[in-house]
């Protein structure tokens, strides 16, 4: 076993021999160890046994024990430890097999905070390992940082000198990623805090000086294709005034008695806003899909956000009268599990499934994901017949407040858009503002969906198909975010069954 | 007499072509019509709550719902 009596708190100095303080990204020569949720005392017997380290939870742990032997964050179920690479490799292997308490073994590496260093640059521990030494500890993590993500989020990969460089955006990231995990996790307690072990915070951050974000991971921005000619119809509560849509075509209508079809609101325009907002808006960033689409804008909801069934399905009657190849419809109400879907909904949406008109309707808010709990998809968006959205972060995960597949038979999330943060126009000084929901996750799929109407003439149960076969797969469950992120594809064709 | 509710109707597939008739005997039955969906075969109205069982039992409708609040998410 490795002995460079390296202490846990301080780096042992790893850096390329004489070269100075260790560098972020560099192993430390030290391993994690993840332990599945539900196997975390048996990944420590096991980790224990394989490599004969006495395992220490890490409120018992001395500073002497940390360096000869393992240390174990309970809460967390990861253990960190000295181990030679070729144990590590053996730990690796291990945690790839499907019934391993093991969920993954990784390098631990330096990490370093910005624009400044752990280490005094000046100073060399007394315990910095032999040049020997660190350089065969240098070798052997190099063999696996061919599984290292490369893709220059994070950072480059210099294979050759054996060093990562990341961005300090990255960092920056990480590190609030996992301050804000562990405060959620001591928040909680308890024991039974629990972190979802492939929960390594991934910080992503977009540029949003000339697209919003929404439209970047969508890939709706890079198009000639703008939705002209395609009348989509937007059942909020409302729209505008906006100065973004002089000159558009607007169609507007309210369904509630007493009130004009301006929103008084605030969320229709918004929503109006991601699915057909301008290709050259007054101001940048773009925050809009179908820029040429033709805007049915009912108003189903009234100022105050609330509305009935009745004036929905009148909403929903109108677009089909229209003609309306698209309807987004953020809203709706909660439900609970082992309820069904409403039959005169379904009905409704069937038959304007088979006159082309395609439904997008929000899976709903009602989840605490933090909290354990995901709330079943909201009605309407329940229905076989309507496609539910689910909303996604920044970092393409599932909001925490999305709801999920709860319950069966129209019951799933069909797909998922951004819906945090989401940037759009809404109807008063500044004119622009930022929401979260899966309210502003809808009307990206219904942008979409305007402009696949447009590029291949696809409507109905053939669009449904375009926009789910197109969706980016993304790592979260199906019941979270159905067929995954939705997608423009300039070149994608419907199927022909 | 109990109070009013608000109903959504669906005719059911096989009676649109004959709708005309579905709703003259829901009206017999004390439905107030308030809108009429053409293009979707759904009707909106108000009805007697002791008298919502005897609508669902008319030829051609295919359910009765009673109708609820909507909002934003």
């Amino acid at each position: 076993m490795n002995k460079k009596n390296n202490k846990l708190n301080e780096g042992n100095g790893a850096g390329a021999a004489g070269k100075g303080p260790p560098k972020a990204g560099e192993p430390t020569g030290r391993y994690i160890v993840v332990f599945r949720e539900e196997a975390i005392a048996e990944g420590i017997a096991a980790l224990s046994e394989r490599t004969g380290l006495s395992v220490l939870s890490a409120a018992d742990a001395s500073q002497e024990d940390a360096e000869n032997g393992a240390i174990v964050f309970d809460k967390l179920g990861i253990a960190v430890l000295n181990a030679p690479p070729a144990e590590a490799q053996q730990l690796m292997q291990l945690a790839t097999e499907s019934a391993s308490p093991f969920l993954a073994v990784e390098p631990e590496r330096f990490v370093e905070a910005i624009g400044e260093l752990l280490t005094d640059p000046g100073e060399r521990s007394e315990e910095e390992p032999h040049a020997e030494d660190a350089g065969a500890e240098l070798d052997a993590p190099r063999e696996e940082e061919g599984e290292l993500p490369n893709d220059g989020f994070e950072g480059e990969e210099d294979a050759l000198n054996g060093t990562l460089t990341l961005h300090p955006e990255y960092l920056a990231g990480y590190r609030d990623s996992v301050i804000a995990l562990v405060d959620r996790l001591l928040a909680k307690g308890s024991n039974e805090a629990k972190v979802e072990s492939r929960e390594v915070p991934a910080a992503a951050t977009w540029n949003e000086s000339r697209f919003t974000w929404g439209l970047q991971a969508t890939r709706s921005n890079v198009t000639a294709t703008t939705g002209a000619g395609i009348r989509v119809a937007v059942l909020d509560t409302g729209f505008g005034p906006h100065q973004d849509f002089r000159g558009r075509a607007i169609v507007m209508r309210s369904f509630i008695e007493g009130q004009a079809p301006a929103d008084g609101h605030g969320h229709g325009t918004h929503c109006v806003g991601t699915s057909c907002g301008p290709l050259v808006p007054s101001r940048l960033p773009r925050y809009g899909i179908a820029g040429r689409a033709s805007i049915y804008v009912g108003k189903v909801l009234s100022n105050s956000g609330s509305g009935s069934d009745g004036t929905i399905l009148a909403g929903i009657n109108w677009a089909v009268e229209n003609r309306c190849a698209v309807v987004s419809m953020s809203l709706g109400r909660p439900t609970v599990v082992g309820e069904p879907h409403s039959t005169v909904y379904e009905t409704a949406a069937r038959r304007a499934l088979a006159r082309g008109t395609l439904i997008i309707a929000a899976a709903g808010n009602e989840s605490d994901r933090a909290r354990g709990l995901i709330a079943p998809v909201s009605a309407p968006a329940n229905c076989p017949s309507i496609m539910a959205v689910g909303a996604l972060t920044k970092d393409l995960k599932v909001a925490n407040f999305s709801c999920g597949a709860r319950n069966g038979s129209g019951g799933e999330v069909n797909i998922a858009a951004p819906g945090v943060d989401v940037y759009s126009s809404i109807p008063r000084s500044p004119f622009y503002g930022r929401m979260n929901g899966t309210s502003m996750a809808t009307p990206h799929v219904a942008g979409i969906a305007a402009l696949y109407a447009q590029r291949t003439g696809a409507r109905g149960a053939a669009l449904w198909r375009l926009l789910l076969s197109t969706a980016r797969r993304l790592s979260a469950p199906a019941s979270d975010v159905g067929a995954g992120l939705a997608q423009y594809s300039p070149t994608a064709r419907p199927s022909n069954d | 007499m109990t109070e009013a509710v608000q109903v959504s109707v669906a005719i059911d597939d096989r009676f649109l072509d004959r709708s005309e008739a579905v709703k003259t005997e829901l009206q017999l039955r004390g439905l107030a019509i308030e809108q009429d969906l053409q293009e979707l075969g759904v009707l909106v109205g108000s009805v007697d709550a002791s008298r919502v069982e005897e609508l669902r039992n008319v030829s051609g409708v295919l359910e009765v719902e009673l109708v609820g609040d909507v909002g934003v998410p």
